[in-house]
């Protein structure tokens, strides 16, 4: 009795020893990716596995020829001409998708403007936060001539990305540092015959103290 | 005591006198240079600091200068901007004209403008007293803030209504090599004298 109940246990423990080492049960993650969470830095993959291939795109890496859409499954929407992450309508706030910064931001870039998706430090490869192609995002705001810092829609202020002064913006249009002025007033003498007047009533006055104080002291 | 009290009545007189006498001409020689200062015109490039009013000493740099040998004017030239009316402003020295810093540079291509005061507040003359006399052809020398001399010959004179001057062929005249000098043209209306009119002296390059 023993001898079968100690082959049944092993049976069992082989079985579930075959069954967990089998590859349907292996706990695989694609590459790029260190765990189950968040996504490939090398495709932009979802790292836990469960990431579509949308139509127009033969892997998940790089974009949907007939959208433009990354094929990670991020999608971008556009506002206004301006790309915004999937889940953002604007550049506030957080995705409504996947919590990534609506503004894209981490840090300033290379070149001291360009601002990457959060998870990014240079301009290749995917983030490993959001998914998002590091090389699609930049949230410096241009409007008319001028453009501002991430964070900035003016130049008063401070940027709500990174706290630096969002006076540092730069203008890009035509050079009129100033209006074409009026022309100068290089005439002072509209009232010289005044002037002249009052001139000669202070001399007179003082000149009149003068002498009665001469004459009185002499007397 | 008696003395001194018959002395205090004229004493007072004499200090009435000598401090009427500065207040006229403290009004005299006075004159408005605030600036209103825009932005970098160099660079191109503006920040929110820069767009700040400030009242700036007016200063002349050792090399910068005007002389006109028919007048026998030797003038230092100051940089200057706009005045807080929009005015381009005027240096306060009587005996110093004003280059538009804004605009165009003495001896390159464009209309560089040079403003000089014609007389002071009693009506006497100042830098431009004289300019009025110039004719075609007469020789206008700018020497450059580097030192060089540029050679300018007179070709126009004209004299236009303050309110009605043609501003942008005044200050942006990009058909040659210009300098532009200009001063008030005077005249007296039966009891003030009116400086509504604008003496315009147009030298090129030679």
């Amino acid at each position: 009795m023993k001898k079968s109940i100690s082959f049944v246990l092993g049976v069992a423990m082989l079985a579930l020893g075959f069954a967990f080492a089998s590859p349907a049960y292996a706990q695989s993650v694609p590459a790029g990716c260190t765990s189950t969470a968040g996504y490939s830095t090398t495709t932009g993959v979802s790292c836990n596995g469960t990431a579509t291939i949308p139509a127009g795109c033969t892997s998940t890496a790089g974009f949907n020829t007939a959208t433009g859409a990354p094929c990670n499954g991020n999608t971008l929407i556009t506002n206004g001409g301006v790309l915004f992450p999937v889940g953002c309508v604007n550049s506030y706030g957080y995705s409504t998708v996947n919590q990534a910064p609506c503004n894209g931001a981490t840090g300033i870039g290379p070149n001291g403007v360009q601002y990457f998706p959060s998870g990014c430090t240079v301009a290749t490869g995917y983030s490993p936060i959001s998914g998002m192609s590091c090389n699609t995002f930049s949230t410096t705001a241009t409007i008319g001539s001028w453009t501002y810092l991430p964070g900035c829609s003016s130049n008063t202020g401070f940027s709500t990305v990174s706290g630096q002064a969002c006076s540092a913006a730069t203008y890009s249009g035509a050079v009129t540092p100033t209006p074409t002025p009026t022309l100068p007033d290089t005439g002072t003498g509209t009232n010289a015959p005044l002037a002249i007047m009052g001139l000669l009533l202070a001399a007179g006055v003082a000149a009149y103290g003068a002498v009665v104080v001469a004459r009185r002291v002499r007397a | 005591m008696k003395k001194t009290k018959n002395i205090f009545f004229p004493i007072l007189l004499i200090v009435f006198g000598l401090g009427l006498a500065i207040t006229v001409l403290s009004q005299v020689y006075a004159t408005d240079h605030v600036e209103v200062v825009g932005g970098d015109s160099a660079s191109g490039v503006y920040t929110a600091q820069a767009a700040v009013i400030k009242k700036t000493a007016v200063e002349v740099s050792p090399n910068f200068k005007l002389e006109i040998p028919k007048i026998k004017l030797n003038a230092g030239i100051a940089d200057v901007g706009l005045t807080r009316s929009g005015e381009m402003a005027v240096p306060p020295r009587l005996a110093h004209v004003g280059w538009y810093k804004y605009g165009t540079v003495p001896g390159e291509t464009g209309s560089a403008v040079i403003a000089g005061h014609y007389d002071n507040a009693l009506g006497l003359p100042a830098v431009f007293y004289k300019l009025g006399t110039l004719e075609i052809g007469d020789d206008v020398y700018v020497t450059t803030k580097d030192g060089t001399k540029v050679h300018f010959k007179v070709t126009e004179m004209h004299t236009y209504d303050v309110t009605s001057a043609p501003l942008d062929e005044i200050f942006n005249d990009e058909t040659g090599t210009y300098v532009k000098l200009i001063t008030c043209s005077r005249s007296w209306n039966g009891t003030e004298f009116a400086y509504n009119k604008r003496l315009v002296v147009t030298a090129e390059r030679v």
